[in-house]
């Protein structure tokens, strides 16, 4: 019989909120720094880096094949990170697999984001059979495995990053979608939505002025956590040879190439395995602060 | 007459994003054996705060007590361990959700029989028995069929019998209600008041009412304890207190209040707007809607002290009570 | 606060409030607002499967008038359909049956293109100070929102200053336009309402328990406001409320409504002062008073029970179950509302003047 919320009214009501977002502040602000601080090193290094350190495809150097990392290779360069069995210099190799991965994971929420925003506002503004229609969609995609469906679409239309990008999205959109509907279906019914309607605005004023500017930051939140499983998902599918082709370096290809070589030169798969996982880890945690900060009602997704 | 409970001096702060709210800041009063007190005062007042110290369950860790003492018969309530078996058993609280204060798992009698099971160690028949005694006390008709069902399946107004049954289980000596009658209908909100003043002649205990309605509490309150900005500006036996306010906040409350057979003049209410917290003005708290303030008011604090008018027990915490009280209509 | 240099006369009523009921005919001049047999229902729905199972009649036939620069008072406990009336009046839900005459002109059968012409003269204030406002506009938004829906009425180049002049005219700092709600109290929330509310000048406010949220001092504001804002723009409110104190207050006119059905109406000084449906008469008697030390000794009228559910309304008399006064009639007989007693229109087998004679 302790019910400490419903007593808590008495305190103006501005300042019982403030005093719990201030406890999450204090707690997930080192997580949200150190997330921000490690992402931004990637996002750097995968735009400038292709430009300093030149990585070229077709520029194969037996006599530097299989390296261990910070060897001197045959032209006087030192190959940080070592080479791989065409005498790559796995470094370069690795700035130009941030910049797919990078790219990819962006591509993928841009459209996937879109796709479920749209559907998952339509279903939760609309409700009805609309509803019913899209979300019953929605639990046939969260059914449907998506390596089956890469593969599907791999053999149809061949390997190539934009297809990666559609198989991506296309397992994606639901969480956007889950997220976008919850946001509509609390927002829809609000008093100041109400408001809105007995001024005279029309639907689609109604959704681009009141619904949709909810959803902003619990879709940004979920972005952010979604961008780590989308990264990993790319590299895995890459790695099995359903994703980027083998001429584009992305993570998973070159985990892929260094498979064989793992008793003789652990390097080549092991660096950039740290390096997605790094990146991976360092997303989630980002995520989770910023959802906890921002939108706690998110946990269970 | 003695004090059943004494508050003295209390202060209750909470850490905000915004800096310290000092929800609570010096309130001191007593609370008399069998005696009924209405703690009145607007959102922000600290009326609840203070319910919530007097039965530690201020939430945590935002918020602590950082001064002041609370006794209740004579012990210190606010001391770890002293307190223990007080709380619950001789001091019992109704809140205004009844729905959220109970637990929508278990059926309704079982969680009355709770109670005495677990401070009484009565059995699982003794405990229905009781229960069930309990039900028809507080006026809840079939009380033998509606012992099984749960609490969504009772109305709001059902629920917060429900809610004074359990608190008068062990026949506490202080019953402290907080806000019961706010999310009822006019007409519920009368059933309960009238069951809760039954209750109160017949157990002989002492009623805290707290609410921010001044109507409410006028037929059945003994005494007043009026609230503004976290410090009590006003107390006395509650006619004296409504018909000669000492203080110029009682004074423009009694003027806000649209009253059923008046005629429709228009109402003068307070000036401004409720202060916040987190910039309090100097001095006296209520200065910057006060008709009477006057430099003294910006700088000094006024304390509680009797007005020039009997009886002593009429006190207010203004600086310039006469003019308040010679203007009154 | 509300400046109030003037306070003499305070907000005259209207000369000449018609008779609710039997309509229009009796005045000479066509009331603002006509609400006949008006029935809103909402859908019933099994909690597993989410079929419709029946439907729950919030509002069940009510019928009222309101003149220009009238004010009625809609008083009634929870479940009663008052705020139903005021979202169907206002087109947030659809109505059933009856018909809604605004200005001479049907709102139920209205098409969508004349009901947002319609809509300017027709506007609401809501319960809510702190839903009712988007968190995420600014106070010019929220109040330039109405213009650039209705781009005729303010044209772009004159919102700033238009702003200025509403939040003056509610006591607002006009100079905080472009502050957020979070930063007002709810008092000062609440006037924003009003603001957004008055913007596209209005005939008839539907204030949904306006000044429920607000604690007692600043109700008092906001209640004079709304006094003033009558006054000086010769507004008509449909002013809904469970606080009977404050619906005698405001209102020219009060209908007490119980489980969607208007149960008594009359004017505010003949239904306050000799109420004759005994739910009228409990409702009197159960509102706290501040001073009851100053009326004559009187037993209370405490009724029994809650409201039952308007899922399943009891037959005939809905009121029944909860009267002290019910007997075989009320459940057969529907008690029709109708003068009796020779003073106003109330829905009651049993009326009785409590004023007079008997009792």
């Amino acid at each position: 019989m302790t019910d400490v919320t419903s007593t808590e009214l008495d305190l103006t009501t501005a300042t019982a909120p403030l005093v719990k977002s201030k406890r999450r502040g204090r707690a997930g602000s080192a997580r949200i720094r150190f997330g921000f601080v490690v992402i931004t090193v990637y996002v750097v290094a995968a735009i400038f880096g292709p430009w300093l350190v030149r990585y070229n495809p077709v520029d194969t150097r037996t006599a530097d094949r299989l390296r261990p990392p910070f060897s001197r290779l045959s032209d006087g360069s030192y190959a940080i990170f070592g080479t791989d069995q065409v005498g790559q210099d796995l470094f370069a190799q690795m700035l130009q697999g941030a910049r797919i991965s990078i790219a990819v994971g962006l591509a993928t929420l841009v459209l996937a984001g879109t796709i479920g925003v749209t559907i998952g506002l339509s279903a939760g503004y609309f409700g009805g059979w609309l509803d019913g229609v899209l979300m019953r969609l929605a639990d046939i995609q969260l059914a449907f495995p998506s390596i089956l469906l890469a593969i599907f679409i791999a053999a149809l239309l061949g390997p190539s990053v934009v297809n990666v990008v559609i198989v991506l999205a296309v397992s994606n959109w639901v969480t956007f979608a889950r997220v976008a509907r919850g946001q509509a279906l609390a927002t829809r019914r609000r008093e100041f939505v109400d408001a809105s309607r007995t001024l005279g605005a029309g639907t689609w004023r109604l959704i681009s002025r009141s619904v949709l500017p909810a959803c902003v930051a619990p879709v940004l939140v979920v972005a952010t956590v979604e961008i780590g499983h989308v990264i990993l998902a790319e590299a895995s599918l890459s790695f099995l040879g359903l994703g980027t082709p083998a001429s584009t370096p992305s993570w998973g290809v070159t985990i892929a190439n260094g498979r064989n070589y793992l008793a003789d030169a652990w390097w080549i798969s092991t660096i950039p395995g740290i390096a997605l996982a790094f990146l991976v880890v360092s997303l989630g945690v980002l995520g989770d602060a910023l959802r906890d900060r921002y939108d706690p009602r998110l946990r269970s997704l | 007459m003695t004090a059943l409970m004494r508050v003295r001096e209390l202060r209750v702060e909470f850490d905000t994003s915004g800096g310290v709210v000092t929800a609570v800041d010096g309130a001191s009063f007593e609370v008399a054996a069998g005696e009924t007190v209405a703690l009145l005062g607007e959102s922000g007042s600290g009326k609840s705060v203070t319910a919530q110290a007097v039965m530690g369950i201020v939430p945590k860790p935002a918020g602590r007590i950082a001064g002041g003492s609370i006794t209740y018969d004579g012990r210190d309530l606010l001391t770890p361990g002293a307190a223990k078996g007080l709380r619950g058993r001789e001091i019992a609280m109704v809140f205004q959700d009844p729905l959220s204060s109970l637990n929508p798992v278990f059926r309704v009698g079982a969680q009355i029989g709770e109670m005495f099971r677990r401070h009484r160690g009565a059995s699982r028949r003794e405990a229905r028995a009781a229960a069930l005694e309990l039900m028809k006390r507080v006026g809840i008709p079939a009380a033998s069929k509606r012992l099984d069902d749960y609490p969504h399946q009772f109305s709001g107004g059902m629920r917060q019998r429900v809610m004074i049954a359990m608190a008068l289980a062990l026949s506490p000596r202080l019953l402290i209600a907080d806000e019961p009658t706010t999310a009822l209908d006019v007409t519920v909100q009368a059933q309960i008041m009238d069951l809760l003043a039954r209750l109160q002649a017949e157990e002989g205990m002492s009623l805290v009412l707290i609410t921010h309605d001044l109507g409410v509490v006028a037929d059945v309150a003994d005494r007043v304890v009026l609230m503004y900005a976290g410090r009590v500006v006003e107390t006395g036996p509650i006619r004296e207190v409504y018909e000669h306010s000492g203080h110029p906040y009682t004074a423009g409350l009694m003027g806000s209040v649209p009253v059923l057979d008046g005629a429709r003049d228009r109402l003068t209410p307070i000036q401004g707007s409720p202060p916040d917290l987190l910039s309090l003005p100097t001095g006296c708290s209520f200065h910057p809607r006060c008709h009477y303030a006057d430099p003294l008011c910006t700088t000094d604090q006024p304390n509680l002290r009797p007005l020039p008018t009997p009886p002593p027990q009429h006190q207010a915490a203004c600086h310039h009570p006469e003019g308040v009280l010679n203007h009154a209509p | 606060m509300p400046p109030n240099p003037t306070p003499t006369a305070p907000s005259a009523p209207v000369s000449s409030i018609s008779s609710l009921i039997p309509p229009a005919e009796s005045a000479g001049a066509a009331p603002l607002l006509s609400v006949r047999d008006l029935q809103t229902s909402f859908p019933l729905r099994s909690a597993l499967l989410r079929r419709v199972v029946g439907e729950i009649q919030a509002v069940a036939g009510v019928s009222f008038d309101i003149p220009a620069g009238g004010t009625l008072g809609l008083v009634g406990e929870s479940g009663s359909g008052k705020s139903t009336v005021a979202r169907t009046i206002i087109g947030l839900e659809k109505a059933r049956s009856g018909s809604i005459v605004f200005e001479g002109e049907e709102l139920t059968s209205l098409p969508k293109a004349s009901m947002r012409r319609v809509r300017r003269q027709l506007q609401m204030i809501f319960q809510d100070p702190y839903a009712s406002l988007n968190p995420r506009a600014t106070v010019e938004q929220i109040i330039s929102e109405a213009w650039e829906i209705h781009p005729d009425v303010v044209p772009r180049n004159r919102h700033r200053a238009e702003v200025r002049d509403l939040l003056e005219r509610v006591g607002l700092n006009p100079d905080h336009a472009k502050r957020y709600p979070h930063q007002f109290s709810g008092g000062q929330r609440q006037r924003i309402g009003i603001a957004r509310a008055l913007a596209l000048r209005p005939k008839l406010v539907i204030c949904d328990e306006a000044v429920s949220a607000l604690d007692v001092s600043v109700q008092a504001q906001v209640l004079n406001l709304l006094a003033d804002l009558r006054r000086d723009l010769g507004l008509a409110y449909l002013f809904i409320a469970h606080d009977l104190s404050v619906v005698r207050h405001i209102s020219d006119q009060v209908a007490v409504m119980y489980l969607g059905r208007v149960v008594e109406t009359a004017t505010q000084d003949e239904l306050f002062q000799r109420p004759l449906h005994p739910y009228t008469q409990a409702l009197l008697s159960a509102v706290p008073d501040p001073k009851p030390w100053t009326k004559p000794e009187r037993e209370p009228i405490i009724i029994g029970g809650d409201v039952p559910s308007p899922a399943d309304p009891p037959s005939c008399c809905r009121f029944r179950t909860r009267c002290w006064k019910a007997e075989d009639i009320c459940a057969e007989q529907e008690p029709v509302l109708e003068t009796r007693l020779d003073r106003h229109p109330t829905a009651c087998h049993f009326a009785t003047d409590l004023a007079g004679a008997t009792r």
